[in-house]
């Protein structure tokens, strides 16, 4: 494959922040907001998840 | 994210948005915005924590998660972070289109996606209308319509039309049409929105 990372500009670095690329990601079991609990698990069952982590803007 | 969802989707990836928020407060904001996917609650920030985006910062002293996404390979793939985009402050955007581009590296595609948006007739005399000043129905006769008017009026229709040849253009260079759905701005539906895209080769990413 080709160098991604320079064809991305290289990723964000972060002062005191640790990557978490090709680490296993943590399990989880939050409320959604009709109040049911999802997993991880549950929400992977059919393919890749992007979760999105937002402060108040889409 | 909301407008960019359906193309994240189009990825064949699910799609979650989190915060450190309460179930109800997202019930209510969920229903507000008609927003089309989850927003899951993560109260005591446990998962910002986990994921290391848990940090301190404006205003003085306040613990907060940073604005950051995450790709995570499916279950049966391991769940391995196959992406991630941490935000140095809550100020800072990442550009949807470049998000796009990494996503469908990181998933190992080689995949070209265009969009086009046809603005819908009933669109277009709206935003005709309201570029018209007197109010478009009080002209009788051309001489009476400014010139700059009609100038506006025919560039609307020109960018229309050539949405149009666009749609027909991939359609004949052998894009895929991916999906079609109608464009909204807010509750009004302005357009259609056409989803073309076109493998160019596709990298095996079994590492």
């Amino acid at each position: 494959m080709t160098d991604v990372g320079a064809f991305l500009g290289g990723p964000t670095v972060i002062e005191g922040r640790k990557s978490l690329l090709g680490e296993t990601a943590p399990q989880f079991q939050l409320a959604g907001d009709d109040g049911k609990k999802l997993s991880l698990q549950r929400l992977t069952l059919r393919g890749p998840l992007l979760m999105h982590f937002y402060r108040g803007n889409w | 994210m909301r407008q960019h969802y359906w193309d994240i989707r189009s990825l064949g990836v699910e799609f979650v948005a989190l915060a450190n928020e309460e179930p109800d407060n997202h019930a209510e904001l969920r229903e507000r915005l008609d927003l089309p996917f989850q927003l899951l609650a993560d109260p005591d920030s446990e998962l910002a924590r986990a994921l290391h985006i848990y940090h301190e910062n404006e205003p003085a002293g306040r613990l907060i998660a940073r604005p950051a996404m995450f790709l995570i390979d499916s279950h049966a793939n391991g769940n391995t972070i196959l992406w991630e985009h941490v935000s140095p402050t809550s100020r800072h955007r990442v550009e949807p289109s470049r998000i796009m581009e990494e996503l469908m590296t990181a998933l190992g595609f080689r995949i070209q996606v265009v969009n086009v948006i046809v603005p819908s007739s009933g669109e277009l005399e709206h935003r005709i209308a309201a570029l018209q000043h007197p109010p478009l129905g009080l002209h009788k006769t051309p001489q009476e319509v400014q010139p700059g008017v009609l100038v506006q009026r025919d560039f609307m229709r020109q960018l229309t039309m050539a949405a149009h040849a666009e749609v027909h253009r991939l359609a004949a260079d052998g894009w895929r049409l991916k999906a079609v759905s109608t464009e909204y701005e807010g509750a009004r539906p302005v357009g259609q929105r056409y989803v073309f895209a076109r493998t160019l080769d596709e990298v095996t990413n079994m590492s």
